[in-house]
């Protein structure tokens, strides 16, 4: 059995102070630090549905509860799925072709606007829907690169989202994904396999980030 | 963090609506619940010994009924907040 020190990599310091003291012996929490590296990319672009996935029985990499009606939806490598029924049939979403080709590791919704659908995978950037997942648009700008590994909703404040970029760090949009920025290189243990927003107390912000990592998972507070 | 009880990794977390010590983690080596913030772990039983996990949810509607999607395509379900789960597909 191991035990480690939860904390994301602080970079460029800036407003945070170093916390401990939130679990008892052998857990340590540091705060994370606000990084600044902007880097542009292209605009946002939208998309209308384009493809359609023979509905098959592709693993889920993600899953959410649509809160209107209580269907699940599943991302997969094979796109996007809703199921109606609990799990036991799924009709495919109509993703946009270019990253539906990547396939999706990480489908979210927003509970309080529920017809907005994030999605982002490997390859495959960020993709919001506004309409229950008839149409699509990409939302990167800000991003460095297409190549999301976990995508986050903030607990209480749903247009603060949080993207963990493969070798880039962790990203966060306040504004819905309209524009991303840069927050710090998060776990020393890259890659990240799952990133979640809690509105645990004891945060010297808002709440904290969990990151699921090769070797368990992470907490950091959320004040980047 | 707490002491992970597993040599695998995390693929998913989910920290229960109701209460936010509550959470869960899953990967390869199952699910694995905390009602501390993550200071300790207790495995999960859930289906056959062994199940690797990929994804959790949380219905927002209902936050007794939870899903848990594994490696191999099966999905989970739990009415009862976490502590029993049975196969759905």
């Amino acid at each position: 059995m191991r035990s480690r020190d939860a904390s994301f990599e602080p970079d460029e310091p800036r407003g945070c102070h170093l916390r401990t003291g939130l679990f008892a012996a052998g857990v340590v929490i540091l705060s994370v630090f606000l990084g600044v590296g902007v880097v542009s990319t292209p605009e946002a672009k939208t998309h209308s549905a384009v493809q359609s996935i023979p509905a098959p029985a592709a693993p889920a990499r993600a899953l959410a509860v649509d809160p209107r009606d209580g269907s699940l939806i599943k991302a997969t490598a094979r796109g996007l799925f809703r199921s109606a029924d609990g799990g036991r049939s799924w009709n495919s979403l109509p993703v946009p072709a270019p990253p539906a080709q990547f396939g999706f590791g990480q489908v979210l919704l927003n509970p309080e606007k529920p017809t907005s659908i994030y999605a982002g995978g490997l390859s495959a950037g960020v993709i919001l829907s506004e309409d229950g997942g008839a149409t699509w648009r990409s939302i990167t700008s800000g991003l460095p690169s297409m190549e999301v590994e976990a995508l986050a909703i903030h607990a209480f404040r749903r247009e603060t989202l949080y993207a963990s970029i493969r070798g880039g760090g962790i990203y966060r949009t306040e504004n819905g994904g309209q524009q991303w920025q840069r927050m710090n290189g998060g776990p020393p243990n890259r890659p990240l396999l799952a990133l979640t927003h809690s509105p645990l107390a004891g945060s010297m912000n808002t709440g904290w980030l969990y990151a699921g990592t090769r070797d368990g998972p992470y907490i950091s507070m959320d004040c980047f | 963090m707490g002491r992970w009880p597993t040599p695998t990794e995390a693929s998913a977390i989910l920290v229960d609506t109701r209460e936010p010590r509550r959470v869960f983690a899953a990967g390869p080596g199952g699910l694995f619940r905390s009602a501390d913030a993550g200071r300790t772990w207790q495995a999960v039983a859930l289906g056959p010994v062994g199940v690797g996990l990929v994804a959790l949810a949380q219905d927002p509607r209902r936050l007794n009924n939870m899903f848990a999607g594994a490696a191999s395509g099966a999905l989970y379900r739990s009415r009862d907040g976490g502590a029993t789960w049975h196969l759905v597909q």
